[in-house]
């Protein structure tokens, strides 16, 4: 299975957003206030780059913030400061999407199940799909199964245990020779926090997740997706969406 | 026609010689632009706008007043000027609210029931089960996108604007026993009980539009003249003596006021001013009969209102921007377009549609 070329642009966006002649990584931002849960995507950690893009541009006029002026580093401090970003479930869930919509499968909302509490859960998860899935739901028994680290392939979820309750999300892009490649979106690695791209080597196959070899590092050499979210053991794994287990599934 | 034409020019001059002494007035009790409480005024440039005088709505309303009073004070101008007059206490109420008063929150619907059951003094345990539906329609704007600032709250507004509405309807329908308007190619329509809804429905919106309108210098005063204009040259047509002079005095003052208005904008409207004119607009077109070309004649009023009602509700359900910003006139200014040439585009396009409206109106009558 391999990332179609939709998904993959999708990713080169969130790396890339086009502000000002600039192109800047996307920073973190989790929606953690109640009263921001009705709000747009975009400042909600959920957005879509284009969406993220927008809502620098209008905010950067509504506070006076010259853009063209700012550095790289400037404006993804802006955007901080204006909870401007995306969180891991928002990231993963909108390069799903775009996935399934580019081979044919509809889209992620027609692809999940959700465990709606009555009906006005229901009418609101079928118009705000993306803001409700979360990582938790994406990685769920429901929606996707536990897979070994051989089998791995694009496609497939990293489930990890964070500090706080609930769970953290990546999504596997390549796996070649004994390496996964994975991508996310992290509140860890300071200034360098937001989508990052990961790599870990397999270095014994029938050892667990934490215990192989993680190469995604500071320049201190500190690994924080291997130190703050591989905590629980149990909890952590290789997930994959059932969506993709279909044989309709294009290879 | 002569008198049209007099009470015009005196407007003018009354409002010209009016305007430097409320403009000192108003700066001399800083009854200026705060910018912490008009988000509209954050944008850009518009942040520069601080420290302006508002209420400028005061030199419209006191000339078009001593001219009603001193020349034109009969049963077609009673009403108009009384819910002139509401309007515009209640926009001077907000203005002054926005400067001088203290941030109002809005106690959470669940917060303030639990209250109403745990209070220790059942007195007040009462006035809080007594307030619930009050806390409850706070709350359902609150949800709608009406963030409380120092003002009054939009809930607020809306009520007392229904009244204003419900004024204006009683003395529409009742009073003068009107409740039929002209539609093009069909002539009268009899609307018999609906017509009192369709008078509050409209009071409301067009108040309300205008307040919209008035985010940038000139706006809402250079949408307003070609509106007032076409129903001028109706009333004139229809030889609606009372109406016109009205009118006329209606467009001097703003005519005055407009020379103090333009950028950089010496003075700004306010809520005082725009909510007034925006309930006289609607008025007179119901007085007139030809509220049918109310909304092509304010085209732009109703696009604004229409584009932030729209943003609103659009953004409130899926999560996205439809425009870039709400209401129209600050989508362009944020897709890059300078203040002046939303302003004289916005101009240009209220003239045309006012002249369609007259257009329809001299060809289907």
């Amino acid at each position: 299975m391999k990332l179609p070329k939709e998904a993959e642009k999708l990713i080169d966006n969130y790396f890339n957003l086009k502000i000002a002649n600039k192109n800047v990584k996307t920073p973190y931002y989790m929606n953690e206030k109640h009263d921001r849960r009705g709000e747009l995507r975009s400042l909600v950690g959920k957005g879509s780059p284009t969406e993220i893009e927008e809502e620098v541009i209008i905010f950067a006029k509504l506070r006076n913030f010259n853009l063209k002026k700012a550095s790289k580093k400037q404006i993804r401090a802006f955007m901080k400061e204006e909870g401007i970003g995306v969180e891991c479930s928002g990231f993963v869930s909108n390069i799903l999407d775009q996935w399934l919509r580019a081979i044919g499968k509809g889209s992620l909302y027609s692809n999940i199940k959700f465990e709606n509490k009555n009906i006005f859960d229901a009418i609101v998860k079928y118009i705000r799909p993306i803001q409700n899935i979360s990582a938790d739901l994406l990685t769920n028994n429901t929606n996707s199964t536990p897979v070994e680290i051989k089998d791995a392939r694009p496609g497939d979820l990293l489930r990890l245990k964070g500090i706080k309750k609930g769970h953290h999300v990546a999504i596997i892009t390549q796996v070649k020779q004994n390496t996964i490649t994975y991508i996310h979106s992290t509140t860890h690695y300071g200034e360098e926090n937001g989508v990052r791209e990961g790599k870990i080597k397999i270095t014994d196959k029938n050892k667990d997740l934490g215990e192989q070899e993680w190469k995604e590092v500071d320049k201190d050499n500190v690994c924080w997706t291997l130190k703050q979210y591989l905590r629980q053991k149990e909890d952590n794994g290789i997930r994959r969406p059932k969506f993709f287990n279909q044989e309709k599934c294009r290879k | 026609m002569q008198e049209v034409i007099v009470t015009l020019l005196l407007s003018i001059l009354f409002a010209f010689a009016i305007s430097p002494l409320i403009i000192n007035i108003l700066y001399r009790f800083r009854v200026v632009r705060q910018i912490e409480d008009d988000f509209s005024s954050v944008v850009g440039e518009r942040a520069r706008k601080a420290g302006t005088p508002i209420m400028g709505g005061l030199i419209i309303i006191i000339t078009v007043l001593a001219i009603t009073l001193t020349a034109n004070w009969n049963e077609y101008t009673l009403i108009p000027i009384i819910v002139l007059l509401i309007s515009a206490f209640l926009g001077a109420l907000d203005d002054l609210l926005n400067i001088f008063g203290r941030k109002r929150f809005v106690r959470p619907l669940q917060k303030h029931i639990k209250l109403a059951m745990v209070h220790k003094n059942w007195k007040k345990r009462l006035w809080l089960f007594i307030l619930i539906p009050w806390s409850a329609y706070k709350n359902l704007w609150y949800t709608l996108g009406s963030y409380p600032g120092k003002g009054i709250h939009a809930g607020e507004k809306i009520i007392v604007q229904t009244i204003i509405g419900i004024i204006v309807a009683w003395w529409l329908f009742l009073h003068l026993g009107i409740s039929e308007i002209w539609m093009p190619y069909w002539g009268s329509w009899e609307l018999g009980w609906f017509m009192p809804i369709l008078v509050i429905f409209t009071i409301v919106s067009m108040s309300n539009a205008v307040n919209i309108s008035d985010g940038m210098d000139g706006l809402s005063t250079g949408l307003l003249l070609p509106s007032f204009g076409a129903f001028l040259i109706i009333a004139l047509i229809e030889n609606q003596q009372e109406i016109s002079i009205l009118i006329a005095s209606i467009m001097g003052a703003l005519i005055a006021y407009l020379y103090f208005n333009i950028k950089p904008a010496r003075i700004q409207m306010g809520d005082t001013g725009s909510l007034a004119l925006g309930t006289i607009l609607a008025t007179i077109a119901f007085l007139q009969g030809q509220i049918i070309l109310l909304p092509i004649i304010g085209i732009l009023f109703v696009l604004e209102i229409g584009s932030s009602l729209v943003q609103g509700i659009y953004r409130k359900i899926f999560g996205k921007r439809l425009l870039k910003m709400a209401p129209i006139h600050l989508h362009f200014l944020i897709k890059g377009w300078a203040e002046e040439k939303v302003v004289m585009r916005m101009w240009l396009l209220a003239t045309i549609f006012a002249i369609v409206g007259l257009a329809i109106y001299i060809i289907a009558k």
